[in-house]
């Protein structure tokens, strides 16, 4: 799993946008996440059409750059170190990652 | 602002989980009844602002605000509709009173409403869903759970018990409990909100506002009206939630309330009464901290300690908050302001408090953008 940093100003984010939020660019390449840690998490259990039921959400924040993501379990919590890997079943039609213990 | 505005007529339909009819109907009664009680005639307003967020998706609706100003006989007036997910109703506001401050309009009708119970549940939840960034939809994620994340990351930090946010319900219920026009008019305990099903850990049910139908409307006029608008101003957030710095952060909240502070010339010790954003429990707690009523990880201690009551420092949410009153999205906004009109004008009957300044903050999405207002008895 990627983040996207600016080619010209190096500030990074995990959610797409078509500018740089710090100086306009439009120059992107992709940095690894690697390892981050879980800051808060939650277990939805009212969920939408084709999302699991129930659902296990984390805010996890890799250096400067942090994202809400599905949890592999409920086990995971505040404080753990985790990384964003594999290739799930998110919700119908959508596959990829989820939060994992490093 | 280039000129004082004042606010002449207010008045809303009760908020309901099922009403008798469509959103267009509820606007023509929430319109009429603001009419009435401003003592102005459809053909007088130069201006009809209508904030909604999704009629096309909830009813088949569009061009609620033509039909509206129709309707009432505004011909000629300027007209248009404001989409901003739930902060709509605060956004059609803002409209209003910039056309009455820019001179374009001297009377102006601002009305918010929305109907939801005509949806599936599937559709609601989808209509809703849909604010949120599209990476964040890939995962399932819900308002509610976005919620059950800063709660969780709230009640952490802080090391605050989860009585803390049963407490907001409790107040809110009680509070709506005395409303005529709330959705829920019934006291409930900490006990039932301790009790109650569990929705995004560690929020329970009574934690989350309803979905509602229902209206509310103002007329704004240059001068003479018996309340003022001090200040209306709005900011933009980050999209997507986690982009902030803190899960904890409304940066939206603490901007727009710093620039209604600022245009209004007051500040927090001049607010006598507050209508803030509990879409969620937690919300309210973290949209108070935003604004600089307590400092952050207070706020929690200061509504335990029932300062935020009806009979405490600073009375919030008076009217039953989104929590009891209810949450039609488009009309919330406009609620909120429908409340602080009643309470400054001393016809708040049963839940009055003693007040000459009040603020209300309509938040769109988790933050996505907040709506900040300051109103003031017009002496």
């Amino acid at each position: 799993m990627t983040a996207t940093e600016c080619e010209s100003c190096d500030e990074a984010w995990a959610y797409d946008r078509v500018r740089c939020p710090n100086c306009g660019g439009e120059e992107f390449e992709s940095v690894e996440l690697g390892a981050g840690e879980l800051v808060a998490t939650t277990v939805s259990r009212v969920t939408p059409p084709g999302v699991r039921e129930p659902n296990p959400l984390g805010i996890a924040r890799f250096g400067d750059v942090a994202l809400t993501a599905q949890l592999v379990d409920e086990e995971l919590d505040a404080g753990d170190e985790v990384v964003l890997a594999g290739d799930y079943q998110l919700r119908d039609g959508h596959r990829g990652p989820r939060l994992e213990q490093a | 602002m280039e000129r004082a505005i004042t606010i002449a007529g207010a008045g809303m339909t009760r908020f309901a989980s099922d009403a008798d009819a469509d959103v267009r109907t509820l606007l023509e009664r929430a319109g009429t009844r603001a009419l009435d009680d401003a003592d102005v005639a459809g053909h007088e307003l130069d201006a009809v602002h209508v904030g909604n967020m999704a009629a096309e998706a909830f009813e088949d609706l569009s061009g609620l605000h033509n039909a509206l100003a129709a309707s009432l006989g505004a011909y000629g007036a300027q007209a248009d509709r404001v989409e901003n997910t739930s902060a709509s109703g605060a956004s059609a506001f803002q409209r209003g009173l910039q056309a009455v401050a820019s001179g374009a309009a001297d009377t102006a009708l601002v009305a918010g409403g929305e109907r939801m119970s005509s949806a599936s549940t599937e559709t609601a939840t989808g209509v809703i869903g849909s604010i949120v960034h599209p990476e964040e939809y890939e995962y399932g994620v819900t308002l509610p759970s976005f919620g059950g994340l800063a709660a969780d990351g709230y009640l952490r930090r802080y090391d605050a018990p989860y009585e803390a946010l049963a407490t907001v319900a409790a107040k809110n219920h009680a509070n709506g409990a005395n409303n005529e026009y709330a959705q829920f008019q019934k006291e409930i305990t900490v006990e039932d909100a301790v009790e109650s099903p569990r929705i995004a850990d560690p929020l329970r049910l009574y934690d989350c506002c309803p979905t509602s139908d229902g209206a509310a409307a103002l007329v704004l006029q240059a001068e003479g009206g018996d309340v003022a608008v001090r200040a209306c101003e709005s900011a933009v957030g980050t999209h997507a939630v986690a982009e902030r710095d803190d899960p904890l952060e409304i940066a939206s909240v603490a901007t727009a309330g710093e620039r209604a502070f600022a245009a209004a010339d007051r500040d927090q010790g001049d607010i006598d009464v507050a209508c803030i954003h509990d879409a969620f429990t937690v919300l309210e707690l973290l949209e108070l901290e935003e604004l600089g009523f307590y400092d952050e990880g207070e706020a929690w201690r200061a509504t335990m300690d029932g300062e935020t009551r009806l009979d405490g420092d600073l009375p919030v949410n008076p009217g039953g908050g989104l929590k009891a009153r209810g949450h039609p999205l488009g009309a919330t906004g406009v609620s909120q302001l429908v409340e602080l009109v009643w309470q400054l004008r001393g016809e708040a009957d049963g839940r009055q408090v003693d007040c000459e300044t009040g603020l209300a903050v309509n938040v769109a999405g988790f933050g996505n953008n907040a709506v900040c207002s300051i109103l003031e008895e017009n002496t």
